[in-house]
């Protein structure tokens, strides 16, 4: 009995390790992975509900911090403004925020400011919305290195968990009908 | 650090329900309910856990903005501005004052004002308040209510009782009164449900870490309701056999109600999923899923349901394994009972998953 419920409570506390980070991000401007193409003074968050006061944002630029002039939460919103308007290049906004339920909560938004046409666009189209955890590099290689391996892993996957399973049936049906002597 | 919060939250519901489930059973006279001797400094220990214990999300939102503009100001502002960290302060208060109540023996209708307030504040807290607040706070309030005075119940029948004298007695009016609880619970537990989940992207959730853990919540109840009918029914039969204890039965009946109990906790540490594709698209699939379907999920707008011959052949031994615990009823083998709710909780969530097709 006592075993039985330390294997229970082992797996039960290796379940977290299943989920991962929060969003509640709705939208944004600019968006993650925009090109803007005009001034940009301000970059507004806005959240599924109401953020708490110490919530904030920073605006990175090429590793550098570009200071802010001012970042309010207001209301479902976080908005953050700089003195002049943006010049080219890429740029990604770090925000962290908390609920009124409390739960913090990270992101990072990256984008690009191209005001003149010429330039190619170049860091678009690599980024997508990435959390921070993760690096799109590693996702790339995860992403080939399991379109491979799908041809077939999948159907295997099923069969010995189908098998597992079916095994602990017939234990628990042995264990039942046991006889005791 | 963050598989602690979860287990703060679980420890939570359960100091919860001892509290309540003992002020609930001192409305119930003596001869309706078998003997129960619960140690006071059990109960004593249950109101300081839940300070403690109330304690974690606070710890994690200061931790997190402490970084940024100094401890002393992150715990101000968290315990001052935030609304758990006001809900925090008055279940302090509230579980000290119920502390000094139940030291001193004071009337139980004074110990059920401060829990009713306790609640309140619990629901306060909620994110379906911080979503719509009086429909969420109530909704969240009442659910969490229900739970604890069902499960409050169950736990000190189940392990706190000395013996069974008076036990179909107790079962009048306890198996009405469950029947009671469980439908005021479902419906609670949907309406909630509703403020964070589309009904008609419940099967796309199911590739989010919190849909992994909703999903799950859902399949587990069904045990528990095997269990209930157990208790509640056959062991009516049963007890007409001198040599039947129907108290490990309880028991097993409340622990598969503190497994929901867990899935519950880790998911309220989880982002809801308010809209599925974006979620997916920010913040990525569950791990977990991408493991068992073998596939990377990057959009879930093609998702659907496809049986499979190992899918349906495990929900056909998910069965298997709810017919099996009712037979190790007849066999009186109750702890074969709990391993077998496992199985069909793990069976039938392996079939559903195992049948989604990208």
């Amino acid at each position: 009995m006592k075993k039985l419920l330390f294997i229970l409570v082992g797996m039960l506390v290796m379940l977290p390790s299943i989920a991962s980070a929060h969003t509640e991000l709705t939208t944004s401007n600019p968006t993650s992975g925009q090109v803007v193409k005009e001034d940009l003074k301000e970059i507004v968050l806005t959240y599924e509900g109401k953020i708490e006061s110490l919530s904030t944002m920073t605006l990175v630029k090429d590793g550098k911090e570009i200071p802010l002039v001012s970042v309010t939460p207001n209301d479902n919103q976080l908005i953050g403004t700089v003195s002049t308007a943006l010049e080219n290049g890429t740029y990604s906004v770090q925000w962290s925020i908390a609920g009124e339920d409390g739960h913090p909560i990270s992101g990072e938004i990256p984008f690009t400011v191209q005001k003149v046409v010429k330039e190619e666009p170049k860091a678009e189209t690599k980024q997508p919305v990435t959390p921070k955890k993760e690096e799109p590099k590693k996702e790339n290689t995860n992403q080939q290195k399991t379109k491979n391996e799908s041809t077939d892993s999948p159907l295997n996957m099923k069969n010995i968990i189908l098998g597992v399973v079916v095994l602990i049936l017939i234990i628990g049906v042995f264990l039942l009908f046991r006889r005791k002597r | 650090m963050g598989f602690l919060i979860p287990i703060a939250e679980f420890c939570n519901y359960l100091l919860y329900s001892i509290l309540v489930g003992h002020v609930a059973l001192q409305f119930v006279p003596e001869t309706n309910k078998p003997k129960i001797n619960i140690p006071i400094p059990v109960l004593l220990l249950s109101t300081l856990g839940i300070i403690i214990f109330s304690l974690g999300p606070i710890v994690q939102t200061v931790s997190y903005f402490q970084g940024g503009v100094g401890l002393p100001l992150a715990i101000k502002s968290v315990l001052l501005d935030f609304q758990v960290g006001k809900a925090w302060m008055f279940i302090g208060f509230m579980a000290t004052f119920l502390y000094l109540a139940i030291l001193l023996k004071v009337s139980k209708y004074v110990q059920t004002i401060l829990l009713l307030l306790m609640i309140l504040a619990v629901g306060y807290s909620s994110h379906s308040a911080s979503l719509s607040f009086w429909p969420g706070l109530l909704s969240h309030s009442t659910h969490f209510l229900i739970i604890t005075l069902w499960t409050g119940t169950l736990i000190h029948v189940a392990w706190f009782s000395k013996e069974w004298s008076n036990w179909s007695k107790f079962l009048r009016w306890f198996t009405p009164f469950a029947v009671f609880c469980i439908i005021i619970i479902i419906i609670s537990g949907i309406y909630l449900m509703l403020f964070v989940v589309e009904p008609r992207e419940y099967i796309q959730t199911w590739v989010l870490p919190y849909g992994q853990m909703l999903l799950l919540k859902h399949i587990s109840i069904v045990p528990v309701l095997v269990f209930a009918l157990i208790n509640g029914v056959l062991s009516r039969k049963a007890l007409k056999l001198p040599s039947f204890n129907p108290k490990p039965w309880v028991k097993a009946e409340s622990i598969i109600l503190l497994i929901v109990f867990y899935f519950t906790a880790v998911m309220g540490t989880l982002s809801p999923p308010h809209e599925v594709e974006f979620t997916v698209k920010s913040e990525g699939a569950s791990k977990w899923v991408e493991l068992l379907l073998g596939e990377n999920i990057l959009s879930t707008l093609q998702l659907h349901i496809v049986p499979s011959f190992q899918s349906g052949l495990l929900i056909i031994v998910a069965i298997l394994f709810l017919v099996l615990i009712l037979i190790s009823f007849k066999r009186v083998k109750p702890i074969l009972g709990v391993v077998f709710s496992v199985g069909f909780i793990v069976a039938l969530y392996l079939g559903l998953i195992l049948s989604i097709a990208i």
